[in-house]
């Protein structure tokens, strides 16, 4: 035990050059799915302090301004359950990272004569590391964020720094939770990646994910009318369960619609940066899913808040409703899309330094930078286009019986607010652009 | 539509040399590969004349690396003279370290030598620009790798398109002109797989398609069977060779093994950066014949 540790210490130094990066990128990653994460609990917490149930609890009679309060809570339950899965993702993502590019060094200590309970200890060791940084990091940031934060206005009043910070013991609650994801999600992906002496296995042809996951969404859509709907007054938990299940069901269906999406493209797909893209996202829909899902998602959300502002408010607690609604959803997109832009650019990155080799081949055969930045910039842009468009066009086609009520400035201000979240998005491939130079400097 | 149709020139590119009439595995009959300069021993007997308009011809290369100051090292050429005539085969010798890889490198525009010429058509690769380069590597040369350097998330079929592909071919036809290079190369069947799926020797095959299928003038190619075993080696060294000769591209295999450079019409031996012996000799030119025979089931 003690020579595979000092090996692998010595490797650690010897590839602190090709492993800083990776590791950079883990421990941001951890640290903006933190800081999200903080953030969210804070808001949650605030909203509960500001709106305290009065004894007789949900149970009992409420009056018109508890109820209207209780409903805030609520909502704000639902914009906590959109915004954990992404940032759960993140964390996955971090943790995939802090633990993928170790291969040739665990190859080497397996050669070694580290046990594979060894490597697996050292590695999630290490994970777990990046992690404890990363979401201090992260504290640290939602620190520096709640300024911000604190402009906010809901009920008629911003919130106050009072308000917004967690007690420590809840905030020490959740750097641990960020920890035990990286490290479940580590571990689960350490053993998929059979650690053989030899390395791991090459890249095969993708398996085909099951057209089950249709079905599980056409349940999960069914159970949505068949049990919610008709409930005259459901509880908050129920409605949040409920929802939370629908958003699972969404992420079980959402990487097979973008299989199939992908495997069109690929089959279509007219040139050589379309090609590459297509089938990057039909070999990996799963995680192209991950990138654009959540997007969809908050589009949805935005759209159904900013547009469905018809009933006149008549007391001043519902005019105020009427414009939290919006920036609840838009709050929840903005997280939600700074969420998503690091996933995406962080995975972006972590291709290109996988694929370091590779770039420079096709540099070396005449691949000019640019058709290699255009492929990626399609890769992403593919699937977050059509799931922007997808999640806009379901809003207002679902909106459209209300035309008559529809506000064309909200609909424009709708349309623009969805493509500046998946420009944004988008721009995070940019941040990879060097990695691609470095990758592709020929001489 | 054949790979093999010496009636087509692709639309657009310049045109290239006629394949050889009769597709036959047999190599060009005469080693033509000249060596110019102090060190050069005589050309043998009976070698056609240069042709500068289809000749790859370096003159006089000097290449040191990093920046130019009193800390630079010895550079890592130092004043190399090469001929390499159209469709012929080269082997690049010599110990590791020796330069082998910068000279092959500065000869396919992948590097921009401190000092001498490299002709390609009656052009001076050196003085390019970066641009200008990158589409010559593009449209102009092949390159081959110690392992594939396939794309590992494109079937077989689409890594050996994608060049033309890049060069603005349609997706049908660079698929349809990938598709031809198959069954010559005995990967028949293998066109859905991943590079994941093949073996070194099938992915070094697919390889090579793909740095033939855009038709090149030269192909270069570095240890490309340094990661394979003898006979394996000796069946991609039978395709490269073979595969180049069909097309009229020229070859320039960097390679340790002596039995890969008797696939090649010469020798040539680099020793610290200086070419130090040329052979262009009689086991060579009957040797991949045979040994071509010997492989090819
Ligand atoms: N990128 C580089 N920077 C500095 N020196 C280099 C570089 N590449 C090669 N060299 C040096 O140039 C010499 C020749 O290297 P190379 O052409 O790779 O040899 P070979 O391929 O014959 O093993 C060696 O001394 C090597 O250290
Ligand atoms: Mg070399």
């Amino acid at each position: 035990m003690r020579a595979a540790t000092e090996l692998w210490w010595r490797l650690r130094r010897a590839g602190a050059a090709d492993n800083r990066v990776p590791g950079i990128l883990a421990v941001v990653s951890f640290a903006v799915a933190t800081a999200a994460l903080v953030v969210c609990v804070a808001g949650l917490h605030a909203f509960e302090a500001r709106n305290p149930l009065p004894p007789g609890g949900l149970e009992g009679h409420l009056s018109d301004e508890a109820a209207l309060g209780n409903l805030y809570v609520t909502l704000a339950w639902i914009a906590t359950t959109c915004m954990v899965i992404p940032i759960l993702t993140l964390g996955g993502v971090a943790a995939r990272l802090a633990i993928a590019r170790r291969d040739q060094r665990l190859a080497a200590l397996r050669l070694a004569g580290a046990t594979s309970g060894q490597v697996t200890l050292m590695t999630l060791a290490e994970a777990a590391a990046q992690a404890v940084v990363g979401a201090l990091t992260g504290v640290v940031l939602y620190l520096a964020v709640l300024p911000l934060v604190a402009r906010l206005s809901f009920q008629g009043r911003p919130f106050e720094l009072r308000e917004l910070v967690l007690p420590l013991w809840q905030t020490l609650a959740v750097v641990a939770a960020v920890v035990v994801v990286a490290v479940v999600s580590g571990a689960s992906s350490l053993a998929r990646v059979a650690i053989s002496p030899l390395g791991v296995a090459a890249r095969t042809s993708p398996k085909r994910l099951s057209v089950l996951r249709l079905l599980v969404a056409l349940a999960a859509g069914a159970a949505w009318v068949l049990v919610i709907t008709p409930m005259k007054e459901p509880q908050r938990m129920t409605i949040v369960l409920v929802l939370g299940a629908m958003i699972l069901a969404v992420n079980t269906v959402g990487p097979w619609v973008v299989m199939v999406a992908g495997r069109v493209a690929a089959r279509l797909a007219p040139t050589a940066a379309t090609l590459l893209a297509a089938r990057r996202i039909a070999d990996d829909p799963k995680s192209t899913w991950r990138a654009v899902g959540a997007l969809g998602l908050a589009v949805v959300v935005v759209g159904f808040t900013s547009l469905a502002q018809v009933d006149d408010p008549t007391t001043p607690l519902e005019r105020y409703l009427a414009d939290d609604l919006g920036t609840g959803a838009l709050v929840t997109l903005v997280i939600i899309t700074i969420v998503g832009a690091t996933s995406t650019g962080v995975v972006q990155a972590a291709r290109v330094l996988d694929q370091r080799e590779q770039y420079r081949a096709l540099a070396l055969a005449g691949t000019s930078e640019r058709s290699l930045h255009r492929a990626r910039a399609l890769e992403v842009a593919l699937p977050l286009s059509m799931t922007i468009v997808l999640s806009a066009g379901f809003v207002l086609v679902l909106m459209l019986p209300f035309t008559s009520a529809l506000d064309s400035g909200l609909v424009v201000r709708f349309v623009v607010t969805s493509a500046v979240a998946g420009a944004v998005v988008l721009a995070s491939v940019l941040a990879s652009r060097s990695l691609v130079r470095t990758a592709s400097r020929v001489a | 539509m054949s790979y093999y149709d010496p009636a087509r020139t692709p639309s657009g590119a310049p045109e290239r040399p006629a394949f050889p009439a009769s597709p036959t595995l047999a190599p060009p009959v005469s080693p033509t590969v000249g060596l110019t300069g102090a060190q050069a021993p005589s050309r043998p007997a009976g070698a056609p004349s240069p042709d500068p308009a289809r000749d790859l011809v370096a003159r006089d290369l000097v290449m040191t690396y990093g920046r130019s100051g009193a800390s630079a090292g010895p550079p890592a050429l130092g004043g190399v003279d090469l001929t390499i005539r159209a469709g012929e085969s080269l082997a690049v010798m010599g110990p590791s370290g020796s330069g082998k890889t910068t000279l092959l490198h500065v000869l396919a525009g992948i590097l921009r030598p401190t000092g001498g010429q490299v002709l390609w058509r009656g052009r001076d690769i050196a003085r390019m620009s970066d641009r200008e380069r990158t589409v010559l590597r593009r449209e102009d040369f092949g390159f081959v790798f110690q392992q594939g350097m396939l794309l590992p998330e494109l079937p077989a079929i689409e890594n050996v398109a994608l060049p033309l592909m890049l060069g603005g071919v349609r997706r049908s036809e660079a698929t349809a002109r990938a598709a031809t290079l198959f069954h010559p190369l005995g990967l028949s069947g293998l066109e859905k797989r991943r590079p994941g799926e093949l073996s070194g020797g099938q992915a070094q095959r697919v390889a090579i398609a793909r740095a033939l299928v855009a038709r090149p003038g030269v192909v270069f190619a570095d240890e490309p069977t340094g990661a394979l075993d003898q006979s394996t080696s000796a069946e991609v060294m039978h395709h490269l060779t073979q595969l180049a000769a069909h097309t009229g591209a020229s070859l320039v295999v960097v390679t340790h093994d002596e039995n890969v450079a008797r696939w090649c019409h010469g020798v040539v031996r680099v020793r610290d950066g200086r070419i130090a012996g040329a052979d262009a000799d009689d086991h060579v030119a009957a040797g991949p014949v045979q040994a071509a025979t010997a492989v090819a089931r």
